[in-house]
């Protein structure tokens, strides 16, 4: 028996050593937060048929062969494909998709996410060391073949080339997007968030809005831009300055919560910089009938230049050419069209329903951005962490 | 017993030693064997008879039987066919240089299969043995529906009709049209052809001439000496043509589109891609606006169609007028240094529509 026992405590001792392996895991010190789009959206067709794709690479602090040809960079983001018109509170692009193009940067790149930061899930935002960087967007073919591998020639068609800085733990959303739509110029937005730092309410719903279309789309000849009827009244672009009204709405209509028809929520400025816009509310209840565990209204935003009284519009909602006068945008269900509101921009409601304790569902509110870019309108969501489910 | 059982076993195994040394010579068969060089495979298909008889006329089969890597865009039978070469003999007549030089531009010094093109790219150039660059177009899918791969190749206007056949040294495709280069600009192109001599004269007239050497891209529809004669245009009714009474940016000019390069398989793809078949623009220096759009059947390979037309800006409701169709193949997509020249059998704009209000 003695001798079992000798027998297992050295294969113990033979485990114990042989299992023990050192888990090097990707840590970024002092770290900030970024996450990336390609907000490039306009047309390309016969007219146009030589321009560049927007299919891009993301290159921070590149390094470059004695030919000017970057042959590695610290941070690579490849198959940068053009946004999707919704941007989810966390990487969902991950799971579903078995095609390269990625979204947005990190989206479906394996990198070290950010933390939840005063309440806010940032597993969207990218780990980057703080500091100065050289950040540079490269054009690249429509092709599953990496950055790096792809033929020196085709590696040197510069998007935007330029550097930045990066405070420690700060938050920041960029745009690589045209500034002018005659020129074709194309430029860089990076955006300090400031919603972890402001006071918010977990039972307030939070929405900002910016306007970063290029110069001189809206007055542009409609020939010129996209006619997807998804867009609704915004496909041919909306003038520089826009006011905004919200009416939220019970499913399936236009029966709007009392208090709620039409409230004006405040101006929106057509301006390519750095600037955060301020977040307009509403509380997640609103609907005074609802059980406040969950809620099913749907939000409704009116563009309209000034001057217009949202209740007098002289444009119907099945126009297709309101000269950017008019924007009409529809947060439903998961953004599946529907077909009473002809002219509108359908995206995904901002309240998220979920399973979540012994709820299912259960509503939470989030903070949002909609940016207005040309043609049409994409909404990022933020949420807050929220209990697991309780099945 | 034990004893017995065991010796009674080890003889059993014995005649396994005897049997088990059979040695066989057995061959792997090799993947690649079966795979011959690009000057070999072209010269065991029929359907690629005279583009092997024009390679071997010039010397380049044996050469294509060589290292590599190559890419072939060989042009079938029915492409040589079109241009009226239907006999191996009839390529003795040809320049052998040009000829050299016009097949060497068939064919590209790399391996490009189908997974290296770019996805629904749209005149990406690549170098060929001529020195030159082609103008390969993939319309790969629906952007709108990336599952459904359609693949159709295009390259300076003709159409893949059998794409990325392996080959030892490389990748052949076979296309449905030869591949038209003309060395020099559109102006030397038009120049040297007799059926366009009334047009060039009346282009030289008024003053649209000088700027056809320049740096382009210019895409032409000329219409020839028999479409102008139908409207009344001659060498002798040129010389009494009053420039005061017609407004000649229209009536001459809108078959100029400057900035422009498009081959006309341009618009089948590019309605893939970006769903945009037609261009749509003013004529330049007049406020006329053409219309031109182009379709091409490619599952019956038949060739490709343009339509050109011009809208009234006074009469929009009218739509398009005066509508021109064209398919003469072998007349169309003729690139040059700066630009491409289709060929247009009738007028879009009648004299009388360019008349002076």
């Amino acid at each position: 028996m003695t001798k079992i026992n000798y027998l297992l405590a050295i294969c113990a001792l033979i485990w114990s050593f042989s299992s023990c392996s050192k888990v090097e895991y990707t840590k970024v010190d002092k770290p900030a937060y970024l996450r990336v789009f390609n907000d490039f959206n306009t047309k390309i067709g016969v007219e146009n048929k030589d321009e560049q794709k927007p299919f891009m690479c993301m290159l921070i602090d590149p390094q470059f062969d004695k030919d000017g040809v970057p042959v590695d960079a610290a941070i690579k983001g490849d198959y940068l494909d053009q946004r999707a018109s919704y941007a989810p509170p966390y990487p969902s692009h991950i799971g579903s998709s078995t095609s390269k193009r990625n979204p947005e940067y990190p989206g479906k790149e394996n990198v070290p996410a950010g933390p939840v930061l005063n309440g806010f899930d940032l597993s969207s935002w990218a780990q980057i060391p703080s500091g100065k960087h050289r950040i540079v967007f490269y054009y690249r073919p429509m092709n599953d073949i990496p950055f790096f591998s792809l033929e020196p020639a085709i590696r040197k068609n510069v998007v935007v080339d330029t550097t930045i800085e990066l405070g420690v733990e700060e938050v920041y959303t960029m745009h690589v997007l045209q500034t002018d739509f005659k020129t074709k110029s194309r430029g860089l937005i990076l955006r300090k968030e400031n919603f972890h730092l402001l006071p918010l309410s977990d039972s307030m719903v939070y929405v900002n809005f910016y306007n970063y279309s290029a110069e001189g789309f809206w007055s542009a000849d409609k020939s010129e831009k996209f006619d997807n009827f998804e867009d609704g009244l915004l496909r041919f672009g909306i003038r520089d300055d826009i006011n905004i009204w919200m009416s939220l709405c019970k499913p399936g209509g236009w029966t709007t919560i009392p208090g709620y028809k039409f409230a004006y929520l405040g101006q929106m400025k057509r301006s390519i910089g750095n600037g955060v816009a301020p977040y307009y509310s509403f509380p997640l209840f609103a609907d005074t009938a609802s059980n406040r565990i969950t809620t099913d209204i749907w939000q409704r935003f009116s563009l309209l230049v000034p001057g217009l009284d949202p209740e007098k519009i002289p444009y119907g909602d099945r126009d297709v050419n309101a000269d950017g006068q008019y924007g009409l945008l529809a947060l439903y269900g998961n953004g599946t069209r529907q077909s009473f509101e002809r002219g509108g921009l359908f995206l995904p409601s901002m309240i998220v329903n979920i399973h979540s304790g012994t709820y299912n569902p259960r509503s939470f509110a989030t903070v949002n951005t909609i940016e207005v870019i040309n043609g049409t309108a994409y909404l990022t969501t933020i949420q807050r962490r929220y209990p697991k489910p309780i099945y | 017993m034990l004893k017995y059982i065991k010796s009674g076993m080890l003889i059993a195994l014995l005649p396994a030693f005897f049997t088990g040394c059979k040695h066989n010579e057995l061959v792997v068969p090799d993947a690649r064997e079966s795979y011959r060089p690009a000057g070999d495979f072209v010269k065991n298909n029929y359907d690629l008879q005279l583009f092997n008889a024009a390679l071997e006329y010039t010397g380049l089969a044996t050469e294509l039987n060589g290292e590599g890597p190559f890419t072939l865009f060989a042009p079938n039978n029915n492409a040589f066919n079109e241009l009226g070469i239907t006999r191996i003999s009839d390529f003795q007549r040809l320049n052998k240089d040009s000829l050299k030089l016009a097949m060497q531009y068939h064919i590209l010094n790399r391996r490009l299969p189908l997974t290296d093109m770019p996805t629904n790219g749209v005149d990406v150039r690549y170098m060929n043995l001529a020195g030159r660059e082609v103008y390969l177009t993939l319309a790969s899918m629906d952007p709108k529906s990336p599952g459904f791969a359609l693949n159709n190749l295009f390259v300076n206007g003709s159409f893949a009709v059998k794409k990325n056949v392996v080959l030892s040294n490389g990748i052949l495709n076979v296309m449905d049209k030869v591949i038209k280069y003309i060395p020099g600009s559109v102006q030397q192109f038009l120049a040297a052809k007799p059926e366009y001599s009334v047009y060039v004269a009346a282009l030289k007239q008024s003053g649209l001439w000088e700027q056809l050497s320049g740096a382009g891209p210019f895409t032409i529809f000329a219409p020839d000496n028999a479409a102008l004669e139908r409207q009344g245009i001659t060498m002798e009714t040129l010389s009494t043509y009053n420039a005061e009474k017609y407004v000649t940016a229209r009536l001459f000019g809108m078959y100029i589109l400057p900035g422009k390069n498009l081959f006309l398989t341009d618009f089948i793809a590019l309605n893939t891609i970006y769903g945009t078949p037609q261009l749509q623009a003013k004529i330049a220096n007049d406020n006329f606006i053409y219309r031109l759009t182009a379709t091409k059947n490619l599952s019956q390979v038949t060739p490709s169609e343009f339509s050109l037309a011009y809208q009234d800006p006074e009469n929009p409701a009218l739509g398009s007028q005066g509508t021109v169709y064209g398919n003469t193949s072998r007349k169309n997509d003729n690139l040059t240094d700066n630009g491409i020249v289709h060929y247009l059998p009738d007028l879009v704009i009648k004299p009388k529509v360019a008349l002076k209000k």
